[in-house]
């Protein structure tokens, strides 16, 4: 049975057609009132955006929300979890770090109008372990107790691409963004015995050592002390390496490492699993997605840039089946030509009907498909949906007043007015003809 | 004392200086190991100095080096002339060039990325042109 995804397209010119009333009118269309009860705790769970990263979801379109669930009598908290040392240049693997990125792009108890909880802890240990014994690879998982302990979580998500797990959409998001670092490590296959990093092929010829103008990287990129740098070369203590990812992305692109064939593939596949046991922790019906496909860069918003969206935007949508709603956003894509001087365009998938994320988003070419088959798979969801194009709501539903401005102005007007008695000074004429 | 024989300098992106550049990959171990699979075809385009080089990739070899551009080539590198010396002459990162799209690569890139391992060796090959380069173009 098809699962129901509630769409809106992306255009608009008037108050009811903005981005931050369609979220609040899918919420209501797809029936997420049903989620909460009076006094329950939810987690209204998204990335927040690294460090430099510019392409994160807005701040209001996430206020609407939590001001939605308040109205309800929900208790809601703005949530999201510490991060791998992927990157030399990233700022949320600590709580600590992560609030101050988070207030630096405009996320603060202030804005929200509720907490903000790093739900994972101070150095990403706080978790409930939950048990997969159906699960395609991971056979357990480690949760964010914040979030697990929630009542229900509404999941808004920025659709985009994903350098590893080619597409960064509601599985992605609870996926990955639930787990803890812990579970971070397990889902990167930290240590195992076939595809963890560690099996990586390390072709220390390769590295120019100390005399690389980006040595500074590679020496200082490992917790583990797991890489040295001498004059000449890189030295590698594969024992040591917990598949952190710290020195990824930088090696990657000289050659001295090349990850074990199917680390990218089953990566994505144990990122489905784990959503499975983001899952796990709540009641049926307690766990609402929307996804905002919007800004559609062909990597995450955890890389400190952002670059030219891969396709215009495309819509918001919102259902409860996490594979369904990721499923109609990547056919969205696909059916939509690719933006002149992106990287879809740059790879060779510009046309409409071109899959765009396994060849514009994937560093290796991934498929696109695979959290959705793996999902299906393990029941987190299903690909087959029915499509429910939803009409914007009445403006009144909306309005952030109870008069119209005009009654409230004169109201205001009263005590002082900003036009002048006299009138402005001003010429009475001008040369039309030099402004055309 | 007999006079030191200095090598013949080679015009940057002449016919000659590619196909130095073609036989020295073709004859480096290294590159070649590493390249096992990279059967691909390329041009090479370097728009203000009039360069334009396409071939073909047999295992990494180069292959059927011709000058002008090959329409039905699966990648496209382009970028201007300074950017290219500053990589010839180590200067400059390859990769780096490539992430500020000072250098743009055309084509399905995740298939390259699997052979970086060869495209490092082959930006070891190139500085090692510099000694028989004349950078006058």
């Amino acid at each position: 049975m098809p699962s129901k995804v509630y769409f809106m397209h992306p255009r608009a010119m008037n108050l009811e057609t903005s981005l931050a009333a369609k979220a609040l009118w899918l919420f209501e269309q797809a029936g997420f009132e049903k989620c909460i009860d009076k006094g329950d705790s939810v987690a209204v769970k998204l990335h927040m955006g690294e460090y430099f990263n510019t392409s994160y979801l807005r701040p209001i379109l996430v206020r609407v929300i939590v001001d939605k669930i308040k109205a309800l009598g929900g208790k809601p908290f703005v949530t999201d979890t510490t991060t791998l040392p992927y990157h030399e240049y990233i700022n949320r693997v600590t709580a600590k770090d992560y609030l101050y990125t988070a207030a630096m792009n405009g996320f603060s108890p202030e804005t929200m109008g509720c907490p903000i909880i790093i739900a994972d802890g101070a150095i990403g240990t706080d978790d409930v372990r939950i048990d997969l014994p159906d699960g395609f690879i991971l056979l357990e998982q480690y949760v964010a107790r914040e979030i697990a302990a929630a009542d229900a979580m509404i999941v808004l998500t920025h659709f985009k691409g994903h350098p590893i797990a080619t597409i960064g959409g509601a599985i992605k998001n609870i996926g990955v963004g639930c787990a803890s670092k812990r579970g971070k490590y397990n889902l990167h296959l930290g240590g195992h015995p076939t595809y963890g990093l560690q099996n990586s092929i390390f072709r220390p010829k390769l590295c120019k050592g100390l005399k690389c103008k980006k040595a500074i990287y590679c020496k200082n990129a490992c917790p583990e002390e797991a890489i040295g740098l001498t004059e000449e070369t890189i030295e590698w203590n594969r024992k040591l390496c917990k598949g952190c990812t710290c020195h990824m992305l930088k090696t990657l692109s000289c050659g001295v490492f090349t990850i074990p064939d199917g680390y990218f593939e089953v990566t994505s596949a144990a990122i489905a699993d784990s959503a499975m046991a983001c899952m796990k922790t709540k009641e049926p019906g307690k766990v609402g997605f929307i996804n905002f496909a919007i800004d559609i860069a062909p990597w995450c918003d955890c890389v400190p840039w952002a670059d030219v969206p891969m396709v215009p935007n495309l819509g918001v949508c919102a259902s409860f089946d996490p594979v369904a709603i990721d499923a109609l956003c990547v056919d969205l894509a696909t059916a939509t030509a690719a933006i002149p001087n992106s990287q879809a365009e740059e790879y060779g998938v510009s046309k409409a009907g071109d899959e765009k994320f396994t060849t514009g988003s994937s560093l290796m070419g991934t498929p696109s498909e695979i959290q959705l088959k793996v999902g299906a798979k393990i029941g987190l969801g299903t690909r087959d949906y029915e499509k429910i194009t939803v009409e914007p709501g009445d403006p009144e539903h909306f309005k952030p007043r109870e008069m119209p401005l005009g009654a409230y102005m004169k109201k205001l007007y009263r005590t002082g007015h900003p036009y002048p008695k006299e009138g402005f000074k001003r010429r009475t004429e001008v040369d039309l003809s030099f402004l055309k | 004392m007999p006079k030191k024989l200095m090598p013949k300098k080679l015009k940057l992106g002449s016919k000659e200086w590619a196909e130095e550049f073609a036989k020295r990959c073709n004859t480096n171990q290294d590159y070649l190991e590493y390249a096992v699979g990279m059967n691909t075809s390329f041009n090479l385009h370097v728009p203000d100095a009039n360069i334009a080089f396409n071939w073909r990739g047999n295992n990494g070899k180069a292959e059927d080096l011709k000058e002008g551009l090959n329409p039905n080539a699966e990648f496209n590198l382009e970028g201007p002339k300074e950017i290219w010396l500053q990589v010839i002459k180590g200067q400059l990162n390859f990769m780096d060039a490539v992430q500020r799209k000072q250098i743009t690569i055309k084509g399905p890139l995740p298939k390259l990325m699997r052979f970086m391992p060869a495209t490092t060796e082959m930006i070891k090959i190139i500085e090692s042109m510099a000694d028989i380069t004349d950078f006058n173009v």
